[in-house]
């Protein structure tokens, strides 16, 4: 088992200091999917509900898979749910959006991100799963709910789009 | 081997994910395929960046989380639960004979039961808390009232000359028990908690 799936069984069985740890252990992961995943939604409020969601489900958890993929599938959803809400708010999120791209110009990342919110919404889970959150193929396929073949495939027409839309921009800009 | 198949191996073979055999055909079409070449080269460098992308300002969100379950953050250090224990298991001695001897003093041995009861069940819920210090919150306002007044009481009664201050000094031992309580259930956090304005 690794640590934090052992966190989280202690969590589950009532030990309050684990319970925290894991959170500690899992919070960057799971903010950074939040804030890529959320369509620039409000990051901090996704993960947040995410956490609140997985302690209400904490008592099912089964240590035979791995807590991390387990939580990230809570993420997941939590996010899914919240852009199908965020329909009501677009033009909120159409200021985020102008502010994401709006920001330090110099950093290569900031052009990736920019393009990185154009591209189908399957590719870029499957780039965030495995390029920001570092989980291997297989884990981001328990993740995703897909076979790992498909994460492969989507991971491989991610960064095809990626390249395209950066190269396009460049080309515009030129 | 197409460049299609290629490009996706190519992808995985970044991540690592590629078996032997796929990392070898890979590497026999990239000797005989320029473009593929170029495309492994801009993807190393695409990943490149990814990877050294500006660190993130992650806000932190174990305090909240373990707030908005209600879970507070207990107070004391482990001699804290040792010290209930103790205040429960004298609690327990003292007055267990009360309950089954009704009273030592004459006459209301009924009454005396049923003060052996409720000592018997502070004490037990006493120990209960020194096993699970999260509940510790849940049992002081039974704690706080049996406490206040116990201590009123002996105070009239010994103004009164009804008591003696030396019998009833043994009500420390339930302010103790209270005094503990408090200290557990991180008392002080939660009326800084309290008043302290909910951080967004």
């Amino acid at each position: 088992m690794d640590s934090v799936t052992a966190l989280a069984v202690a969590a589950r069985d009532g030990d309050q200091k684990a319970l925290e740890a894991f959170v500690r252990a899992t919070q960057a992961d799971v903010w950074r999917l939040c804030r890529y995943l959320g369509d620039a939604w409000n990051a901090d409020d996704l993960a947040q509900e995410t956490y609140a969601r997985a302690l209400r489900s904490l008592h099912r958890f089964r240590q035979d898979g791995s807590a991390r993929a387990w939580l990230l599938t809570i993420a997941r959803r939590t996010c899914a749910d919240a852009t199908r809400r965020a329909i009501r708010h677009r033009r909120f999120l159409e200021r985020e959006r102008a502010t994401v791209s709006e920001g330090a110009p110099d950093s290569h990342w900031v052009e990736i991100e920019g393009v990185l919110a154009d591209i189908a919404p399957e590719r870029r889970e499957a780039f965030l799963l495995t390029q920001l959150v570092g989980l291997s193929y297989e884990e981001a396929a328990a993740v995703a709910g897909c076979p790992v073949g498909t994460i492969r495939s989507r991971v491989a027409r991610a960064r095809e789009d990626l390249m395209q839309s950066i190269d396009g921009d460049a080309a515009e800009t030129a | 081997m197409d460049c299609d198949r290629a490009h996706e191996l190519i992808s995985a073979e970044l991540d690592g994910e590629n078996s032997e055999a796929e990392s070898t055909s890979l590497a026999e079409h990239l000797l005989g395929c320029a473009d593929c070449r170029a495309r492994q080269a801009e993807l190393e460098q695409l990943r490149r960046r990814v990877m050294v992308r500006p660190a993130e300002s992650i806000p932190d969100q174990a305090s909240l989380v373990m707030r908005s379950v209600g879970v507070p953050d207990l107070g004391g250090g482990e001699w804290v639960r040792y010290a209930l224990f103790v205040v429960a298991a004298t609690l327990l001695l003292l007055d267990l004979p009360l309950l089954f001897t009704g009273s030592d003093t004459d006459g209301a041995e009924h009454l005396g039961r049923h003060l052996g009861a409720f000592s018997m069940a502070l004490a037990l819920a006493l120990l209960y808390v020194a096993w699970r210090p999260e509940r510790a919150i849940g049992l002081i306002p039974m704690a706080a009232v049996l406490a206040a007044t116990l201590v009123v009481t002996a105070v009239i009664d010994i103004a009164l000359g009804r008591s003696e201050v030396i019998t009833e000094s043994y009500h420390v031992i339930e302010l103790a028990g209270l005094v503990l309580l408090w200290v557990i259930s991180g008392g002080r956090q939660r009326l800084r908690h309290r008043f302290a304005p909910i951080p967004r």
